[in-house]
């Protein structure tokens, strides 16, 4: 039992920072209809964003701060360089994939160049080294703050995309850019706001995905761009509810496979179900609540 | 005079083999592009064609020849069996089920030890693989492409990528056809997996990853979709360049990227479309007119 | 080329709870064209689209000479001997003509994909027949001098006769022709009547949808019209022409327009 409840704790809060990333990624995928394969290079950004901003000896929140805006203006960069030159272009889809990977492979070559190929660590704080044991469950002081933060974004973003004015623009493009032309959006900028707040997901998932493995590589983003990718098959493209759901299960899938099952098949059963899901309910388990254009 | 030809394939005969076999690769994405399947199972396929070919020459003692074409044959069934179902899936979850494949496959080679070798994967395999080998493949998938554009075949594959409605109308089973399709994507991949893993003495699980997809579908776009030319330019310019920059890796990295982005920003249409806007160079925009006159008058 | 005969019982569809087709049953008697007439949403192209098998019929049943097509996928629907043309013309815009019309004889090569790679001579003779076939269907409809042009260049009425030279290359037993009509001029249209009157002389049956109440009445035999998804009114052009369900539900609205 005790085992159970302590996966249950670290399956929660590892899927936390899976369905802050994977906020980002369905974001855009609702909106424009495209998968930002530079996703994980931003989130590999933001890591190193804030990083540097605890180590310049600015608090945590802080740091998570620059992390989040750093994140924010990587996407918004790959939208200026990349996505918007293609729109206009009327390039074929498949040439935003291409791209925007040559773009992560930038990043990451760039990354290697300044900060070296070598792991780095946060800066250790005695804060972060308390935990309790509560019924054999021990639980950090760590996993508490991130699924917080998870959960404080996560209502950020939907009140963002509620209550506020680009939230409601954001809502008009991805239901169709014709729609919200004719009603007055501007559709450029509220695109570029979208890339900004899907960077700045991916960028502060970096930071907390950093902290929780106390790890900080120029590769890291790709390992987790195929997990976005796994969650926003699992939650249904362009599905923001339905990518946190599905962040948390594949979290937990992933604990509790290594802890029951067996820790070499950890990704095998997580893949082997999202083949099975794209096969009998190919628009995700949560499908309802649709983002994305008709 | 043939003492610097001999001289210049000793030297750059790896660099010359990478590039035929990555066209290899390129062709068989460029098949699946040409009917609008925008696959990422390449690493998928690889890797059967690379373990099961490895497997039936060391293991099983095969000759070079059968071990390949039992590699290609695996993954041609591999394609066969996930075809007919993903194949019926939307454009994006369509290439999110062949990601899913291709994980599924590598995650396999990382956890079936007795086969695969797990994380460390095979080493010392022979090299069986030899320029020539490569050529010929090469050679007979650009034959057989070819051809098949030529034929009622092509006509058909051109219609569906275009609109397959229209095809369907006019008597092509569109299913059929994309599936074909595929298995032959999924056999030229798997063959390319069998010729590498002989060239390369090792093959381990992360050879095969998200990374080989994406690269396996640069080829093809990079050079071109529409030209049967584009594979192999597109695999011969990004095998070449980063050999020719002899920069830092990571440099070379960023360069490579500025250049690939740079390419498909400004040369939307692959490589192989300068020549076309050379020669045509009204077209373009005139189809474009009709399009939008077509749109306004339905 | 013999015409079949098309026979409609009691076909439905629904999207999403709204009707489209409620309950429509027609004949097209075999070698003979019909019309189908009615405002539009009325149901038309549901109904083609339930022929030739891009959607299948919720309820109801298709038959070709007493032969069922209900349930059949597209493909094998146009295997039977049914071609169409689409109201909002669909040609592969980046090829020639003659390339479009070519795809049309699709269903007429028998040689497997391996005597095509082994370039088989049965192989080139069958591309040339195919070839030859489509230039001389050009010439029929007087567009012979466009064949190497790109489709996507073409003026919109000869848009049209390639897209009717598409589905003819087929071979066709049955002709849908949907909205052939639309957008085009005075002149094209009495053009388009001709071309129509010249497919029912060939002895292939057509299922005319149409807008256009003056061309549908100068080249059909038997009219069927259509309202809210069922069959509101059906007889000869005359009579058709006499109907008040059809004048209230059709024409007036149509000639005030």
């Amino acid at each position: 039992m005790s085992t159970f409840l302590q996966q249950l704790v670290n399956g929660i809060s590892l899927g936390s920072t899976y369905a802050v990333f994977a906020m980002g990624c369905t974001l855009i995928f609702g909106v424009l209809n495209i998968v930002n394969m530079a996703q994980g290079a931003f989130f590999m950004g933001g890591a190193y964003f804030g990083l540097e901003a605890a180590r310049l000896g600015l608090p945590a929140p802080l740091a998570l701060a620059v992390a989040l805006a750093g994140g924010g203006l990587l996407g918004m960069l790959s939208e200026l360089v990349i996505f918007r030159t293609l729109r206009a272009r009327g390039g074929h889809r498949w040439m935003g994939l291409v791209a925007s990977l040559a773009l992560a492979r930038m990043m990451i070559g760039l990354a290697q160049e300044i900060f070296g190929t070598q792991v780095q660590r946060y800066p250790a704080s005695d804060l972060m080294q308390i935990s309790w044991e509560i019924a054999d469950v021990r639980i950090q002081l760590l996993q508490v703050v991130l699924l917080l933060v998870s959960l404080l974004l996560m209502a950020l973003l939907a009140f963002v995309l509620q209550r506020s004015s680009i939230g409601r623009a954001i809502r008009t493009v991805a239901f169709s850019e014709d729609v919200a032309r004719i009603v007055g959006v501007p559709v450029g900028r509220t695109i570029l706001a979208t890339f900004f707040l899907a960077g700045a997901l991916a960028g502060a998932a970096g930071m907390l995905l950093g902290n929780l493995f106390n790890v900080v590589s120029p590769f890291m983003g790709e390992q987790m761009l195929v997990k976005g990718l796994t969650v926003i098959i699992l939650g249904g493209l362009g599905n923001v509810p339905g990518a946190v759901a599905g962040g948390f299960l594949l979290g937990l899938i992933e604990v509790f496979s290594v802890a029951y099952v067996s820790s070499s098949f950890r990704d095998a059963i997580g893949f082997g179900l999202i083949f099975v899901i794209l096969l009998v309910k190919p628009n995700g388990l949560f499908s309802g609540f649709e983002e994305r254009r008709a | 005079m043939s003492a610097w030809i001999s001289q210049f394939f000793a030297s750059y005969s790896n660099i010359i083999d990478l590039c035929l076999l990555n066209s290899l690769v390129g062709y068989g994405l460029f098949l699946a592009l040409s009917a609008n399947m925008f696959s990422l199972a390449t690493g998928g396929f690889m890797a059967l064609g690379a373990y099961c070919s490895v497997y039936c020459t060391m293991e099983l003692g095969f000759p070079f020849a059968p071990a390949v074409f039992a590699g290609a044959l695996l993954a041609a069934l591999g394609a066969a069996a996930i075809g007919a179902p993903v194949l019926r899936l939307r454009g994006d979850y369509f290439m999110l089920a062949t990601f899913a494949f291709t994980e599924v496959i590598r995650v396999i080679a990382l956890n079936w030890d007795s086969v695969t070798g797990g994380a460390i994967g095979i080493f010392s395999i022979p090299r069986h693989t030899e320029t020539w080998h490569l050529a010929l493949a090469v050679a007979v998938v650009i034959y057989v492409a070819y051809t098949l554009r030529r034929s009622y075949f092509g006509r058909a594959i051109a219609a569906v990528k275009q609109d397959d409605v229209v095809a369907q109308s006019m008597g092509v089973n569109v299913f059929m056809h994309r599936l074909s399709l595929f298995i032959a994507s999924g056999f030229i991949c798997g063959a390319a997996g069998a010729l590498a893993a002989h060239l390369n003495y090792f093959i381990g699980p992360g050879d095969f990853g998200l990374v080989r997809s994406v690269d396996a579908l640069t080829y093809p776009i990079l050079g071109g979709v529409n030209a049967l030319a584009g594979p192999l330019i597109g695999a011969i310019f990004t095998t070449l360049l980063p050999e020719a920059l002899r920069f830092s890796n990571q440099l070379r990295e960023i360069l490579m990227g500025a250049l690939v982005v740079a390419i498909v920003l400004y040369l939307p249409g692959g490589a192989m479309s300068v020549f076309k806007l050379r020669w045509f160079g009204v077209r373009a925009g005139e189809t474009k007119l009709a399009a939008a006159t077509e749109q306004a008058q339905s | 080329m013999i015409g079949v005969q098309l026979e409609v019982w009691k076909i439905a569809k629904r999207f999403q709870g709204i009707v489209a087709v409620d309950s429509i049953s027609f004949v097209a008697a075999a070698r003979q064209v019909t019309g189908l007439i009615g405002p539009n949403g009325s149901g038309k192209t549901t109904t083609m689209n339930m022929i030739t098998g891009l959607y299948p019929a919720d309820a109801g049943r298709i038959t070709l000479d007493g032969v069922p097509l209900t349930g059949s996928p597209p493909h094998q629907v146009a295997a039977r001997g049914v071609a169409r043309t689409f109201q909002n013309i669909r040609l592969l815009a980046d090829q020639s003509v003659l390339a479009n019309v070519t795809l049309g004889t699709h269903l007429g090569h028998r040689r497997s994909i391996l005597a095509v790679l082994a370039r088989l001579p049965g192989v080139a003779r069958e591309e040339r027949e195919a070839e030859g076939r489509c230039r001389s269907l050009l010439d029929e409809l007087r567009i012979g001098h466009l064949a190497e042009v790109l489709a996507g260049n073409l003026s919109y009425g000869d848009r049209r006769r390639v897209e009717i030279a598409r589905a003819l290359a087929t071979r066709p037993r049955l002709l849908l022709l949907d909205e052939p009509a639309a957008g085009m001029n005075h002149s094209e249209k009495e053009q388009l009547a001709d071309l129509i009157r010249q497919i029912k002389a060939s002895g292939i049956t057509v299922l005319l949808i149409e807008h256009d109440i003056d061309l549908v009445s100068k080249v059909t035999d038997h009219i069927v019209c259509l309202n809210f998804g069922r069959e509101i009114a059906e007889g000869t052009p005359a009579e058709i022409r006499n109907s008040p369900a059809v004048i209230e539900a059709y024409l007036g609205r149509d000639e005030a327009a």
